[in-house]
C-alpha cells in the first residue's frame, strides 16, 4: 500500500514517513500542491494525506482536482491541518475528503483510519460516515 | 516522545529539521509583517505554527495563531508586537529543543 503525503511541513512529513514505513506502508512525499496533483495523477497512491495550506496552491485545490478526476476520485484523502475552524472542516467535507485530522495527528488514530479506509472489511464496525478528529494543544481551550 | 513512536533517533531528526528551518520561517513572518502583506502574514504564521505544533508548543502555537488571525482579518495594527511575542516564544522552544539534543534534562 502506498501513501502519498502532501505537506510542506518537513518535521511532520519526516515523522509520518518514518512511522508509516514502520507500519508497512510505502510512502511518497511531496511538498507543494502542484506536485501533489501531478504525482497522484501519474502514479495513483492507495491513500493521500493532504495538508490544507501549501505552496503552489492550496490543499483545497488539490482535493477538488483529485476528487473530480476519474483516475483519482476513489482514492481516500485524509486532510490534515492546524486550521480546525468549522468553516475549514465544512469546506473540506464538501469537497469530498474522507477524513479530517488536526495537526499533529495522533498516529494510532491515523493508522486506524487508514486501515478502515483501505481495508474496511477487516475493521469491525468501520463505517463510511465522515467524522472529525481534532487533537488538542496542551493548555489551550478549543 | 509518543508523537514519534518512542523513537529517539526520529526525535533527534525532527528536532534537527525544526532547528534548521525555524529561523527562516520566522524571517518569513517578519518580512511579511514589515511588508504589510496580510496574506503573506497569514501564510507565514500558519506555516510556522504548523511546524511548532509537532512539538506541542502551546505558546508558539498561540503566538503564531494571533498573527495568522491578524493576517486573515486584514488587521495588522498589532502585528509588530505580536511578532515580538512569537519570536520570544520560538526562541524559548528552540533553546529547549537544543538542550534536549544535548541530552540535558529539561
Amino acid at each position: 500500500m502506498t501513501i502519498l503525503i502532501a505537506d510542506d511541513d518537513r518535521v511532520l512529513t519526516q515523522v509520518l514517513s518514518a512511522r508509516l514505513q514502520r507500519a508497512g506502508y510505502s510512502v511518497v512525499v511531496v511538498y507543494d500542491a502542484m506536485q501533489a496533483i501531478m504525482k497522484a495523477l501519474r502514479n495513483p497512491p492507495d491513500a493521500i494525506l493532504l495538508d490544507v495550506s501549501m505552496p503552489g496552491g492550496t490543499g483545497l485545490l488539490v482535493l477538488r482536482r483529485l476528487k473530480n478526476s476519474i483516475t483519482t476520485k476513489q482514492i481516500p484523502i485524509i486532510v490534515i491541518s492546524s486550521s480546525i475552524d468549522s468553516e475549514t472542516v465544512a469546506t473540506v467535507k464538501s469537497l469530498g475528503a474522507d477524513e479530517f485530522l488536526a495537526k499533529p495527528p495522533d498516529f494510532e488514530r491515523l493508522e486506524s483510519i487508514l486501515k478502515a479506509l483501505l481495508c474496511p472489511e477487516r475493521v469491525p464496525g468501520a463505517s463510511q460516515s465522515w467524522s472529525t478528529s481534532t487533537s488538542q494543544m496542551p493548555g489551550r481551550k478549543q | 516522545m509518543h508523537h514519534v513512536g518512542d523513537d529517539r533517533e526520529l526525535l533527534r531528526e525532527i528536532i534537527d529539521i525544526f532547528l534548521a528551518t525555524a529561523p527562516q520561517m520566522l524571517t518569513d513572518v517578519r518580512d511579511a509583517v514589515l511588508s504589510g502583506d496580510c496574506q503573506k502574514v497569514e501564510r507565514a504564521a500558519h506555516a510556522l505554527r504548523g511546524a511548532a505544533r509537532n512539538f506541542f508548543s502551546a505558546r508558539v502555537d498561540q503566538a503564531a495563531l494571533a498573527l495568522e488571525t491578524m493576517g486573515r482579518s486584514r488587521e495588522l495594527a498589532d502585528a509588530k508586537s505580536a511578532f515580538g511575542i512569537l519570536a520570544a516564544e520560538l526562541d524559548k522552544l528552540c533553546s529547549l529543543l537544543e538542550r534536549m539534543l544535548r541530552g540535558e534534562k529539561t
